[in-house]
């Protein structure tokens, strides 16, 4: 289990805390409980020099903290009188749940066995190796829950290893829960003392959920999942490495936790901003094309005009292109547009086809110029493209260009110039415009289609002389036009 | 100039894989259609349909495509049918509108809340007549639902509760591979996102994959939604909020399940994948539940029941039968071609009836709820659903404005 690998590396560091280690948080301050709450009476929880003390004289119940923990390294240093009796209970404080519990025993009854020691899980799980539990000394504790498993370590030797999975008494331990201190209940001469609390909470570890996120069991992977999102901007080059180890399920699942982390920090602005510029260092990072394709797609969710830049830059590469596209076109607005009428000189053909059927979509009347470039003088397919893109613009500018197209020889050219007219018309706020483009897209070399599309905007614009035109040249030219027009 | 009733009318059948066979059957049985076109990307869908034609309409005419485009050229054909996967519902409609064709549509009717505007206003642009394939429409069963709802015996709807169960199935992990020679995959992906090719993406389980549709919840919303939205004459939401989960045993990535509820002027509709624990719902795998302060009804394809004052009762009959009934889903669109009127499942209809399915998808893909805006037809505040909600073509596709 490769998260429990990188679990156990973080073991190493039980007992030695050390303030502003990254990723470690103290759960104890050493002045006061925040943080914890306690269920019994609060005076039988106290802060003393630093040490968090709890006797048998007052009855302080479980303290539990506030924030839940699934998966974790917990530090913790302890100290018991001569018959104290306490413990830990993870992942679990929940009166309703199984709720496990590490024991904290000094040796002074005959039924400490190995499955009720200190280090056990008591009741659950017996210590395979019995810790040092001399009484009136400071000892460090390490508890390690990973996925299915718990490891216990005490004064820096592991004592008790469990897979949940295979302790029948663990069935339906939650994945998560508060950690809880247990007050001394031995006696009400019996004390214990707990100082150094530190945790890591391994769901907020970009290396440890990006292992997580390849395991074969589908509920830590779910799990992950979520951790991830939330994890947010740091995740993303851990998803595109995942993605890139090429698998079925790897490219399955970087995919949609990169979709639910994006959608998450759509949401919320500076989650967002975080995300956004992580994505955009991707888009021409070192993961593979497809990788960095997947991270240019992304921005669809959450780019702004500051990704433009990026976004418009690679548009020369047919493998991010797609994606990069989509995201363009998603973010839409006169910088998006600009990036994408200026790329259209550096681009090769299938590039610019590409380009100019975004401008299509985009209808920016800044980008006719651009456009009408294209469309004299595009190659191949890139002229009917562009032919069409300006119709649907809508623009007045883009008329002669179009008209002058629709006596094209090419028959591709000549079509996309009448389609392009026709959308033109149809857009248009000048009505003598509209008609002109009408009747001029009623030619010879229209189709029945077009005609009759052109008599249909002919109607809308209620020009009687006009549809009388255009029902006389489909007469002429294609009797059967007017049978199937509509009412 | 309106075609008289007992002319003929042309047909052509795009997307002949699954749904259209059920096409070339219903329409191959009406006496005054010609079926002179079928068209498909995958050859062996082609041929086996061009077959199917022939064994109904021996020794006619017929021709096969493999690029719809081409079908729209011809001036002899009046009318297409549709059942492509839902990626390219509204790009073959708006091209068949511009090519001066009338439609006959599977659902669900588009795989954006964009496309649906696009498809309105291209169809009033060339003031085409369209058909959403929701032939339970059809049924006496809904027709007398909508008599019995309408006429107050329930008192005043609250509460509907749509459902369908099973949600995707994961489908493994298969690698991708070569497409086979017969298939045309880069036409088959059309304006949706580029994918090598994996054949759980492509024919029959296309479905269970955003980048195509959105799974059984898409699949099935209009069927059953249909009959609330037809008794009720409901509006557009105000809000959409669904949760749910994706499959985690495979490439899959639709809802295994999903839950939506739903805010309409002074009535709440929820959409269960499990069917809802209230009278007369049990053992029906799909279902309409409208819960009105006088009683409530549960209706599904073919059967309903209603519950008023404690009694059980199949039917009311001193509701009386005021809705014309249908000549059938297919023989309505074809009346519709030659009298240029407005079939039973029309656009306008099919599109208001569609959009919330679209904001159930767009809330389960973002994980949380949507405040939608009438008036400007936007998420508010809400960019990325906004996005989603338009997801843009791949070139050199393009969604006519």
């Amino acid at each position: 289990m490769a998260t429990l690998q990188i679990a156990l590396a973080l073991t190493g560091l039980v007992g030695a805390s050390q303030p502003g280690e990254t990723g470690w948080a103290p759960l104890f301050d050493g002045k006061d409980l925040s943080g914890w709450s306690c269920e019994g009476d609060p005076k039988g929880w106290t802060v003393e020099d630093g040490v968090l003390v709890t006797t048998g004289k007052i009855d302080g119940g479980w303290l539990k903290t506030d924030r839940e923990y699934g998966n974790f390294v917990l530090r913790i240093e302890y100290m018991i009188s001569g018959v104290g009796n306490s413990g830990i209970r993870i992942r679990s404080y929940r009166p309703d749940s199984v709720s496990p519990e590490v024991q904290i025993l000094a040796p002074w009854t005959p039924t400490r066995d190995e499955l009720h020691c200190t280090g056990s899980l008591y009741g659950h799980v017996a210590v395979s190796r019995r810790p040092d539990e001399t009484p009136l000394a400071w000892h460090s504790m390490g508890i390690v829950c990973s996925g299915k498993d718990i490891r216990i370590l005490v004064d820096g030797e592991v004592c008790t290893r469990a897979n949940t999975d295979q302790v029948l008494t663990l069935k339906g331990l939650p994945p998560a829960g508060a950690i809880a201190l247990q007050s001394s209940h031995s006696g009400p001469d019996e004390w214990v003392k707990f100082r150094r609390i530190s945790i890591r909470d391994l769901d907020q570890d970009p290396v440890y959920v990006g292992q997580a996120l390849r395991s074969s069991d589908a509920a830590a992977r779910v799990s992950a999942q979520n951790r991830a999102a939330e994890i947010g901007a740091a995740m993303v080059p851990r998803l595109l490495a995942l993605y890139d180890e090429a698998t079925p399920q790897a490219t399955r699942v970087a995919r949609e936790t990169l979709e639910w982390l994006v959608a998450r920090a759509s949401a919320r602005e500076a989650a967002r901003g975080a995300v956004e510029q992580a994505l955009d260092a991707e888009v021409d990072g070192a993961y593979s094309g497809e990788a960095r394709a997947l991270a240019a797609g992304m921005l669809a969710f959450v780019g702004t005009d500051l990704s433009v830049a990026k976004l418009a830059g690679v548009l020369g590469d047919p493998v991010i292109r797609e994606n990069a596209l989509r995201s363009l076109i998603s973010i839409g607005g006169p910088q998006a547009c600009r990036a994408l009428a200026e790329s259209l000189g550096s681009l090769d053909d299938p590039g610019k086809l590409a380009v100019v059927v975004a401008l299509g979509a985009l209808r920016d009347p800044d980008t006719v110029d651009a456009l009408t470039g294209e469309a004299r003088d595009g190659a191949g397919p890139v002229r009917p493209a562009a032919l069409r893109a300006l119709g649907a613009i809508g623009d007045a500018r883009a008329a002669e260009t179009l008209v002058d197209a629709s006596r094209s020889e090419d028959s591709d050219v000549r079509r996309a110039a009448i389609d392009g007219m026709l959308a033109l018309a149809e857009r248009q706020g000048d009505r003598g415009l509209s008609a002109l483009l009408f009747r001029r897209a009623s030619i010879p070399g229209a189709t029945r289609g077009q005609r009759m599309r052109a008599l249909a905007g002919a109607r809308d614009l209620g020009d009687e002389k006009l549809v009388e035109d255009l029902e006389q040249a489909a007469r002429t030219l294609d009797p059967g036009t007017l049978d199937r027009l509509p009412r | 100039m309106t075609r008289s009733a007992n002319e003929r009318v042309t047909v052509a059948h795009i997307g002949v894989g699954g749904m259209g066979n059920g096409h070339i059957d219903w329409f191959g049985n009406l006496p005054d259609v010609d079926v002179a076109a079928v068209c498909d990307v995958d050859e062996t869908h082609l041929n086996a349909a061009l077959e199917h034609v022939r064994t109904l309409r021996p020794g006619r005419p017929l021709d096969g495509y493999r690029d719809f485009r081409r079908v729209l050229d011809r001036d002899d054909i009046d009318a297409i049918t549709c059942a492509t996967p839902d990626h390219w519902h509204t790009l073959v409609a708006i091209s068949a509108f511009e090519a001066g064709k009338d439609v006959y549509s599977e659902k669900p009717l588009s795989r954006t809340l964009a496309e649906s505007h696009a498809l309105v206003k291209a169809r009033k642009r060339t003031n085409r007549v369209f058909q959403l394939g929701t032939q339970i429409h059809e049924g006496e069963n809904y027709h007398r639902v909508v008599e019995i709802v309408r006429s107050g015996v329930l008192g005043k709807i609250h509460t509907v509760r749509l459902w369908k169960t099973g949600g995707s199935p994961g489908l493994g992990w298969p690698e991708p591979e070569d497409p086979p020679p017969t298939l045309d995959w880069e036409m088959w992906q059309g304006p949706a996102p580029s994918h090598a090719y994996v054949p759980q993406r492509c024919h029959f389980t296309f479905r269970y994959f955003w980048d195509y549709s959105g799974g059984n919840y898409a699949d099935f919303w209009c069927h059953i939604a249909d009959i609330a939205f037809w008794a009720l004459e409901l509006g557009q939401p105000t809000s959409a909020s669904a949760r749910g989960e994706t499959p985690t045993d495979g490439i899959a990535d639709t809802p295994a399940w999903i839950d939506v509820d739903y805010e309409f002027d002074g009535l709440k509709v929820l959409w269960t994948t499990n069917i809802p624990d209230v009278p007369g719902a049990a053992g029906r795998g799909i279902g309409c539940q409208f819960e009105g302060t006088e009683g409530s009804l549960v209706v599904d394809y073919g059967d309903r029941v209603i519950f008023i004052g404690g009694e059980e009762l199949k039917d009311i009959p001193e509701v009386p039968r005021t809705i014309p009934r249908s000549p059938g889903h297919q023989r309505n669109f074809v009346e519709c071609v030659k009298s240029r009127e407005q079939t039973e499942s029309h656009l306008d209809y099919a599109h208001n009836m569609t959009l919330p399915m679209h904001l159930g998808c767009t809330s389960f893909r973002l994980k949380r709820p949507l405040t939608w805006d009438r008036a400007t037809q936007t998420c508010v505040g809400d960019d990325a659903a906004n996005r989603l909600l338009a997801r843009p073509y791949r070139a050199p596709w393009t969604l006519p404005a």
